[in-house]
């Protein structure tokens, strides 16, 4: 959006001002009884500077034709930082005039420039590839050279794809054809291209991060590679959202040192931030319940919809965002047109006509899943509705920032759902504030990663001594196994590949699940959904609803990728229940902790739904079972398993069981929210879950098992595995370091996420237990002291700062690790031959 | 001669040619003993003056890419007359067209009176060693298909030898055609069992040869050696049609010396 401060929009500022006090009274007022909390962020005045000396006045007379007569402050010192040649970074709350601060100087030089240079953009997936050439195609007719712009992504038409490889000066891309379309043709078509590239432009950079982030780094290590061997020497131009370590994470990416932009000069108007929790009730029994957040949003959605308030409410799932949307309709037609829903799973056509129907303000509300919190640009909106909290700090601010955009002021109304993190929100408001935002954490030299994509490089040039940007140790050792298993062969003073096929084709950027499963209704393709998502919603009989409708799984086939379904009438929806089983196949190595046993291996993970249940619409009532007959999603990966010493077993089991459960779901919360800050992974990247483990017969015991959600393993559990000893202390550190006193989500929550057993969540909703017991099983993993916890009736509060521990090259376990991923691609090898 | 053309300097076409040799100058070193007589101006007589000397150099150095490639394709007959005893002409089998999906077969070398053989499975590596040790490769329609199969198969980004491509030679003579047709209008004969077999049998033949039939392979790697030594026959008949006092070699000997 290119911000323009035109007559028309100050007239509207007054009234705006007016219809968003009708909306505060209505909310106040409605739900004066569930408002929480009430903050006001005071308005920020714009930071705006002229335009810079170098700009072209082509250029400032086409952007004064727009109505824009100066920039914020930040585009004007991205034109300065990019104009003097340093790669730069924009971090951006919200996308305040980004296309500006990255186009114009680049644009500006393509002007001036003799010789057409070519630039490179990539977004982080499809959608955002075709989103963004519309909004550069503007600014591009600007220069008058629209015919050197193109698309090349997986939905690129072939003809169209010898064009834009033969004459486009700008390609839009993404990491996935960068990696397998793009840079394996380095040599022939895309040789004049890369030998005259200028500037890469990305967009999104944070979400590079773990194993995918781990994986992007790797092609952009390759792709400097290729742009040095036909001598270009390319600067970066990238955006991020916040995070908690902006400088080191592109450093971290692209081994380059960036110049980088935090302010944002764009003005703020001012917001107002409701926290709000939903009534508790008395159910038919004697149990009181809280409601959920839709008893809150569906009325609040309505009356800014009436009010025409254009707003956005963001839901945790896509079957939320389903559910949410048909009640806000129900029986309303006038509502109906104006609302619509939003989610992944939605063919690309429909997807891009609610975008332009939001911009266009043909649509007054939208409801959606986290698929609209980054950059497509959505316009002015003025209300966010945030249904329950989506999960980490970056996301709850980037979400909000959605709204108050100009100088429209805007409400941000958060509401908490009956889980103990949004619970901790509603009693800590100011937790929020002040909690660090995340940070993005990848490593390029994981062992694992890095030798996937080592063949690759071969592939595109034979290999060298050395190659920039690797570490030197790792390199040397990856090339001596691929000598080994004569991947590569010597050819003069370097190694060639010596395979005959394309080994990027067996490398996937993004782990498993990269394809969709087809929803056909009849003969047309009416959505699409990934294999996990699949087996969760699509299962026989289950209920899918798309844009409001509603249909019903007549058939899942997994193996051929489709799923058909037929459209119904029912007033109920239905919900699938997993069940999960863990197991070490191969234990690889056995430690020994004080006596509490650590085994490292392969692990087998496999998630099945056995059943769903029938729920009716509006009463939440449970109306029926049905069975579902799927295969299992299952995957093998690395990972340890850690059983408790005998002695703490026994003398917690004596005076009450429940301790030693409460002490394993408690450590498994800290330990997997900790783990990822050792090994640069991201916290999706790891997984923990606790099973029962039969140690002599007819004697179970609880054990740990932590392991990397990735196929095969990319070696997150098995460096936390090396370093349990440092990474236990990190858990004990984050505990004694809260300033709460008998837990939170920022080291061990009082009712940590998946309890089941009714019994000891009771002892766990009443007291202190979870810390407690974890402090005392951390005792004795950490001493071999056997430490009663003691348990109490309850209190709360705060937050820690988490270090990263020093990172020491280990070189004897890079090698065992690499020897791993040597296995683990043979096997793949085999297999798809 | 190589050294006897100017037209792979910038900007020097085939009416400054004929201007520099009316004025005496018929060979590169002419130009460098008397510079100053050139019928150029002070810039453009620098940069000619530049391209002779790096010309000299690169002849002596057997560093002909940079000549091939600034030399139209019509002179390029001048690189085969001063090459032609030394070269090394091959010819390649493969399992299709495209270098994306298929690889090579079999590859045959002959190269003064020696004729290698290089069999996929076997030992098809080491003609990468052969071209080191190469001065000059020569190919019939290698430009549009051996060379680019070669570089895209073993995975390397350029070829280590400058190289030729004969049928543009012959095209420039008035000889147009496929190998086979180039043979016939030269009156180069192949040998018996070989004549019927073409590009498409020879895919097959290899099929045949991994199914375990060896007489496939046999025949298959014949019919590449044949390839291979046509292009030395027809390389030497171009260059005596051209008016080449060349001693040519009968193809009969040829193929009884070395076929089997």
């Amino acid at each position: 959006m290119i911000n323009g401060h035109s007559k028309v929009l100050k007239t509207l500022n007054s009234r705006d001002k007016l219809q968003m006090k009708k909306l505060k009274h209505y909310i106040e007022s409605q739900f004066e009884h569930n408002i929480r909390t009430y903050q006001k962020q005071e308005d920020k005045k714009g930071d705006f500077k002229g335009f810079p000396d170098e700009l072209d006045p082509q250029l400032i007379e086409a952007l004064q034709n727009q109505g824009i007569n100066k920039l914020y402050a930040h585009q004007h010192t991205a034109f300065e930082s990019i104009t003097k040649r340093q790669h730069t970074l924009l971090v951006s709350h919200t996308a305040s005039g980004k296309t500006l601060s990255f186009f114009l100087p680049v644009l500006n030089d393509y002007i001036h420039s003799d010789a057409p240079f070519s630039v490179l953009l990539l977004y982080p997936t499809k959608a955002l590839s075709r989103d963004q050439e519309n909004t550069f195609g503007k600014l591009m007719e600007v220069v008058n050279k629209s015919d050197y712009l193109g698309t090349f992504d997986g939905d690129t038409p072939r003809d169209e794809r010898t064009r834009i490889q033969r004459s486009s000066d700008f390609v839009i891309t993404n990491p996935d054809m960068l990696h397998g379309g793009i840079l394996p043709n380095h040599n022939r078509k895309w040789k004049d291209f890369l030998a005259r590239l200028r500037y890469i432009i990305i967009d999104e950079v944070h979400i590079y991060r773990g194993a995918f982030g781990s994986h992007v780094a790797n092609v952009f290590r390759r792709l400097l590679r290729v742009c040095q061997i036909h001598g270009s020497h390319p600067m970066f131009i990238c955006s991020s959202a916040t995070i908690g370590n902006p400088t080191d994470h592109v450093k971290n990416l692209f081994n380059k040192e960036f110049f980088v932009i935090e302010e944002d000069g764009a003005p703020k108007p001012e917001r107002e931030l409701y926290f709000m929790n939903p009534s508790l009730v008395q159910s038919h029994g004697h149990a009181q319940y809280r409601k959920g957040p839709a008893s809150i949003s569906i009325p609040l959605i309505r009356e800014a919809v009436k009010q025409n308030i254009r707003t956005i409410c963001f839901c945790r799932s896509r079957q939320e965002v389903e559910r949410l949307y048909r009640s806000v309709i129900d029986r309303n037609a006038e509502i109906a047109k104006k609302v619509k829903p939003y989610r992944g799973g939605l063919l690309p056509n429909e997807r891009r006509k609610l975008e332009r129907d939001l911009v266009d303000g043909k649509i007054t509300a939208i409801i959606t899943t986290n698929a609209l919190e980054l950059g497509i640009d959505i316009g002015d909106l003025e209300l966010c509705v945030l249904s329950g909290h989506p999960g980490t700090i970056a996301s709850f601010w980037q979400q909000s920032g959605r709204v108050g955009r100009q100088d429209k002021p805007s409400v941000v109304v958060f509401i908490a759902k009956d889980n103990p993190i949004d619970q901790y929100f509603i009693h800590h408001p100011e937790f929020l504030k002040s909690a660090p935002i995340e940070q993005a954490l990848l490593n390029a030299d994981n062992p694992y990663i890095f030798l996937q994509h080592l063949p690759c490089m071969a592939h595109e040039h034979p290999l060298r001594d050395l190659e920039e940007s690797t570490d030197p140790f790792t390199y040397q050792e990856g090339v001596n196994i691929l000598k080994e298993n004569k991947t590569i062969v010597p050819y003069h003073d370097t190694f060639r590949y010596a395979l005959q096929d394309y080994p990027a084709r067996g490398v996937n950027l993004r782990g498993m699940t990269d394809y969709n499963i087809e929803i056909y209704c009849g003969t047309e393709v009416i959505g699409e959904i990934d294999p996990i998502g699949a087996r969760g919603t699509l299962y026989k009989d289950a209920i899918y609803q798309h844009l409001g409708r509603r249909y019903m799984s007549l058939d899942l086939d997994l193996e051929k990728k489709l799923c058909r379904v037929e459209e119904v009438n029912v007033d109920y929806y239905t919900e699938a229940h997993w069940e999960g089983r863990i197991e070490m196949t191969e234990s690889e190595e056995k430690k020994d902790l004080h006596d509490a046993q650590l085994n490292f291996g392969s692990i087998y993970y496999n998630k099945q739904p056995k059943l769903y249940k029938k729920i009716r619409e509006r009463s939440y009532e449970n109306i029926g079972y049905g069975p579902i007959t799927l295969d299992p999603f299952e995957y093998y990966t690395t990972g340890f398993s850690l059983l408790a010493p005998k002695k703490w077993n026994e003398n917690l089991s004596r005076i009450d069981k429940r301790y030693i459960s409460a002490a394993f779901f408690g450590l498994s919360y800290v330990l997997r929210h900790t783990a990822p800050i050792l090994c640069m992974a991201d916290i999706k990247d790891l997984a923990t879950d606790i099973s029962l483990v039969e140690m002599e017969p007819q004697q179970w015991k609880s054990a740990l098992y932590m392991f990397d959600t990735v196929e095969g393993g990319v070696g997150y559990a098995e460096k936390v595995y090396e370093k349990i000893e440092i990474c236990l202390g990190l858990c004990l550190d984050v505990i004694n370091n809260c300033s709460c006193e008998s837990g939170c989500p920022s080291c061990v929550p009082p009712l940590p996420p998946g309890v089941s057993d009714e019994e000891l969540e009771a002892l766990l909703v009443e007291s202190n237990a979870s810390i407690a017991c974890t402090r005392s099983l951390l005792s004795a993993l950490m001493e071999g002291n056997t430490v009663i916890p003691e348990v109490t009736t309850h209190t709360l509060t705060s937050l820690p700062k988490m270090e990263k521990p020093p990172q020491d090259l280990e070189e004897e376990k890079i090698k065992r690790k690499l020897g791993r991923a040597a296995k683990t691609l043979k096997i793949k090898r085999e297999r798809s031959h | 001669m190589i050294n006897q053309t100017f037209l792979h300097c910038f900007g020097i076409g085939p009416k400054t040619e004929e201007k520099l040799q009316s004025l005496g100058f018929n060979t590169w070193e002419d130009c460098l003993k008397n510079p100053e007589m050139l019928p150029f101006s002070p810039n453009k007589k620098d940069r000619f003056l530049n391209c002779i000397s790096q010309s000299i150099n690169d002849l002596n150095d057997g560093n002909l890419n940079h000549i091939i490639s600034q030399l139209p394709q019509k002179e390029h007959w001048r690189i085969l007359e001063s090459f032609y005893q030394d070269a090394t002409y091959f010819d390649i089998e493969t399992t299709g067209l495209s270098s994306y999906d298929n690889y090579t077969t079999v590859i045959s070398a002959y190269r003064n009176g020696e004729l290698k053989t290089f069999v996929y499975g076997e030992n098809l590596d080491d003609f990468l060693d052969l071209v080191d040790n190469s001065t000059l490769l020569v190919t019939f329609n290698g430009n549009c298909f051996d060379i680019p199969f070669l570089e895209n198969s073993f995975n390397i980004p350029q070829i280590n030898c400058p190289y030729i491509d004969l049928r543009w030679i012959c095209y420039h003579q008035g000889y147009s055609g496929g190998l086979k047709s180039i043979e016939r209008q030269l009156g180069v004969p192949r040998p018996k069992g070989i004549a019927e077999i073409d590009g498409f049998e020879a895919v097959r033949l290899f099929h045949k040869w991994q199914k375990g039939d060896l007489n496939s392979r046999k025949k298959l790697i014949k019919y590449c050696q044949v390839d291979s030594l046509t292009v030395f026959l027809i390389s030497e008949l171009i260059l005596q049609d051209m008016g080449f006092e060349i001693e040519t070699t009968p193809a009969s000997d040829l193929y009884q010396k070395l076929l089997n």
